[in-house]
């Protein structure tokens, strides 16, 4: 397999496979359904893009996130690939079209999965051969998995309304279950199964134990000044988000912002971009910084707070380290933070009372409007956030309330609001158990990675040394032993609005 | 009390009792609807209308609570927001403030995007000429919209893809147009701004210099751009380079479908007739004829009302110190239609309307 070697040299512009690619790339081009579990760094964008530029067909790239997707696709564009395309929700219906004329054999689609239920997309996508059907985190399809979408459980039947193309599908964390459910419900056949080790050995993990929120803060301060920049910090909340970036700067840390979801989109990536060019080597972010951006050299990842799992809190301390140099996660941990987590993972899903509210208004509602009730007038009328509209839609579906998109309106009883509360408590608890099992992990004296393995069924065969706080790692340690002294990048400090101007567009100018 | 309260609690006080609170979110965040861009008018805000596009509902909501319990302000029943006095007494102290720059116009600049289209393409324009200047072809770029990248690209092959030139013409015309704010302002401004030296700079990186506050700091971005607009529309053939950047529909604030509306109305059909060929309600087509009546001069309102009838309405809105339509329908009953006072309060622009 000489020529994939050239292929990635000539065309993508690396040296080497990183560890599973060749395996994976050379099912997939053999036309198999292929399971690939690459941890995070691992290289999986380039699983797809290389397979598909080898596969007859057009490529589908299914992606839950539309953020992600916009970074991922402007990347690959940006790296000179314009055969990538995208469709998704932010899309105007102008540009879905023109993309939509625009698509050919050669193209990488990337799809959000809502927008294979658009019967102009699945018709255009149904007369063009389909090389290769890729479902990226396939973990979002198993309602074991840490997330799970309804949107991807429909993947199956338009997989095979789209004439089975082979289906790639890939995540970061799964446990066996996890993967076992991922074949099932996409429907693959055989598949050939890359399971790489979440085993990232650069990375070491430090875990303390505080009682107080003040002690908290006592501490994080004072390892600000032992870690190695850049470093992302992971907190629960946007405010806690701000509230460190604040801090950090007090303490003489200019290089730093803050980052979450509720930003407007601007400035969203204009702090993704500072931190990826090294212009800031802070950044204070809640979950929702991080997938998709390729940044190799994150030295540090600090937890302020408690993920809502394992699958999180390993997918998180990933992004340290991609290029392979040692890194460190630390957690900073107080019994109370759990209290957060458990209130979000019940605000996702509604309560008994908000069914019977909802329900009853429909019932009403349904009475005095007559036939033309719409589903979405209730979304509106409760402001009932995406997430648990979809998750309620789902489960009305399954239970037969929706059929064809009409509601059985007389279905609407008592009894139907027990049983989705059933099922609610029932996903509510999967969520907690998979909080407190993290929690555990972290309480314990028991080796981290150790115990990470253990989670995703993996034995442990190799020591790593250093390995994490229980194995006797400290910071201390590491500053002596793992990293070299980094030297200051120079600042542009040119001072007049004008200069500034004429130096971005006239670079030569200064030289002669 | 920062500069998001203090619009909150200067929109209300125009207001004056006569719109609920949610009416006063939809100005601010310029919803897209005649009433909004009406209310705009009539209660002399324009200058306002999508000041904050990216207010969300919540948080809007809080400021309302936080200006209820420092007793600024009241709702009452009806969701209707009133200022009290000490609400009135702190818009006094702050008067002395500059608060939004009299360069913002909301109205004319941010209501039709015509500011976010500007700055979305000059934006793009600077960082890809700046990276192509220095040699470098390969850049993430800031601005995700195709269509805004597409339009680069014409505009690039417009000019025989000379970066020289292109680089030439940008720079002069915007230190041009730099020169006419303030020092301070022009820093803002280029500190956005994106190039190999550095990536921009967000409004909570560049606050400092604008009392920490970063919607202080946004807004008053947005207002060199206004008056980059407002300088470019005067002197078009001055700015001959930066006239590419500039919406082509300019000041045009007329939704598609109101336009539509107006092409049926020109052939002669009647509101029910347009509801029926465009399967649309009349209330959707009346909201056309609005905002037909507050941008198209050339629009004939008199066969729906006459010019007599106006003055009458007008007069006694003044007179009942109203303009809410309930109170005027029910002095009137049934003399006038709702829809024919909405269209006479259209001609009671304000003194700061465009």
């Amino acid at each position: 397999m000489n020529n994939l070697d050239q292929i990635l040299h000539k065309q993508f512009g690396y040296k080497d496979f990183l560890p599973g690619q060749k395996e994976i790339i050379t099912s997939v081009i053999q036309k198999k359904d292929v399971v690939a579990i690459l941890p995070t760094g691992g290289g999986k964008t380039l699983c797809y893009h290389l397979s598909a530029k080898l596969l007859k067909g057009l490529t589908i790239v299914i992606t839950p996130l539309l953020s992600l997707m916009e970074d991922q696709v402007h990347q690959l564009r940006a790296k000179g690939d314009k055969t990538v395309m995208q469709i998704n929700g932010l899309l105007t219906f102008q540009e879905k079209k023109r993309v939509l004329s625009n698509i050919n054999e050669d193209t990488i689609l990337f799809l959000s999965p809502e927008m294979l239920s658009n019967e102009n997309i699945m018709n255009k996508l149904c007369k063009l051969r389909i090389g290769l059907f890729v479902v990226d985190e396939a973990h979002c399809i198993s309602q074991w998995g840490h997330e799970f979408r309804t949107d991807y459980l429909r993947l199956h039947s338009i997989r095979s309304a789209l004439g089975n193309p082979p289906c790639f599908a890939l995540t970061a964390t799964a446990t066996k279950a996890v993967e076992e459910d991922i074949i099932k419900q996409l429907g693959m056949e055989s598949p050939i199964i890359h399971r790489n080790s979440v085993n990232r050995k650069q990375i070491k993990f430090i875990v303390e134990k505080v009682d107080n929120n003040t002690e908290k803060k006592a501490l994080f301060k004072n390892y600000l000044s032992k870690i190695q920049k850049p470093a992302i910090i992971y907190t629960a909340t946007r405010k806690e988000a701000i509230m460190l970036s604040n801090e950090i700067k007090k303490e003489g840390y200019e290089d730093v912002a803050f980052y979450h979801g509720g930003m407007v989109k601007e400035d969203r990536l204009l702090v993704q971009h500072q931190f990826i060019n090294n212009e800031i080597n802070y950044i204070c972010s809640t979950n929702a910084f991080g997938m998709g951006i390729n940044k190799p050299n994150v030295r540090t990842v600090i937890h302020y707070h408690l993920p809502s799992s394992v699958e999180q809190y390993v997918q998180e301390v990933g992004r340290a380290g991609r290029d392979g140099n040692e890194s460190i996660a630390i957690l900073l941990y107080n019994k109370e933070d759990r209290i957060i987590p458990l209130s979000f993972i019940d605000r996702e899903f509604p309560s008994k009372i908000e069914l019977k509210t909802w329900f009853d208004a429909m019932k009403n509602s349904r009475r005095s409007e007559g036939i033309g009730f719409k589903l979405e007038t209730m979304k509106e009328l409760f402001q009932i956030d995406d997430n648990r509209w979809k998750m309620l839609l789902y489960y009305l579906e399954k239970s037969g309330v929706i059929q064809e998109k009409e509601l059985q309106i007389e279905l609407l009883n008592n009894k139907l609001v027990l049983m989705l509360n059933e099922r609610f408590s029932t996903r509510k608890k999967t969520k907690q158990k998979r909080l407190i099992q993290l929690e555990q992990m972290m309480n314990s004296d028991t080796c981290i990675r150790g115990s990470i393995l253990h989670y995703f069924d993996e034995l442990t065969e190799e020591q790593v040394a250093p390995c994490c706080s229980s194995c006797g790692f400290t910071m201390n340690q590491a500053k002596v032993q793992l990293f070299p002294k980094e030297k200051n990048e120079v600042v542009d400090v040119s001072n007049t609005w004008e200069s500034k101007l004429r130096k971005m567009l006239f670079p030569y100018e200064g030289r002669l | 009390m920062n500069t998001l309260h203090w619009i909150v609690l200067f929109i209300i006080d125009k207001l004056n009792g006569q719109r609920t609170t949610s009416g006063v979110y939809h100005l601010i965040k310029g919803k897209r609807s005649a009433q909004t861009i009406q209310d705009a008018y009539i209660f002399h805000c324009a200058p306002y209308v999508s000041s904050i596009k990216d207010l969300k509902k919540e948080e809007f909501y809080q400021i309302i609570n936080e200006l209820v319990e420092k007793n600024f302000i009241l709702v009452k029943t009806q969701d209707v927001g009133v200022i009290t006095n000490t609400g009135k007494q702190k818009l006094v102290n702050l008067q002395g403030l500059p608060i939004l720059p009299k360069e913002f116009n909301g109205s004319k600049h941010e209501w039709n995007g015509s500011a976010q289209f500007f700055w979305e393409r000059y934006s793009l324009a600077i960082q890809t000429l700046s990276y192509l200047q220095h040699g470098k072809n390969n850049f993430i770029p800031v601005c995700y919209h195709l269509e805004v990248q597409r339009w680069l690209k014409l505009l690039f092959q417009q000019y025989l893809m000379d970066t020289k030139i292109m680089s030439d013409n940008i720079y002069v015309e915007t230190t041009e147009l730099l020169r006419k704010v303030s020092n301070q302002h022009a820093n803002l401004f280029v500190n956005r701004l994106t190039s190999p030296y550095g990536t921009g700079k967000t409004y909570d990186q560049l606050c400092k210099d604008f009392n920490d506050d970063p919607i202080k700091t946004k807004l008053i971005f947005q207002s060199v751009i206004h008056q980059f607009l407002d300088t470019i529309e005067k002197k078009p053939k001055k700015y001959p380079f930066l006239m590419n950047f500039v919406i082509k529909t300019k000041g045009d604030s007329i939704t598609n479908s109101a336009k539509e509306t107006n092409y049926y109305l020109r052939l002669g059909k009647t509101i029910n007739e347009i509801s029926n060929i465009r399967k649309l309600r009349v209330s959707t087509i009346e909201d056309h004829l609005i905002e037909l009546a507050l941008f198209d001069a050339e629009f004939n309102y008199t066969p729906f009302i006459s010019d007599e009838e106006i003055k009458n309405i007008l007069i006694t809105a003044k007179d009942l110190k109203t303009k809410r339509l309930r109170v005027l329908k029910d002095h009137f009953n049934p003399t006038y239609t709702y829809f024919q006072l909405r269209l006479a309060l259209t001609k009671e622009k304000g003194a700061d309307s465009e």
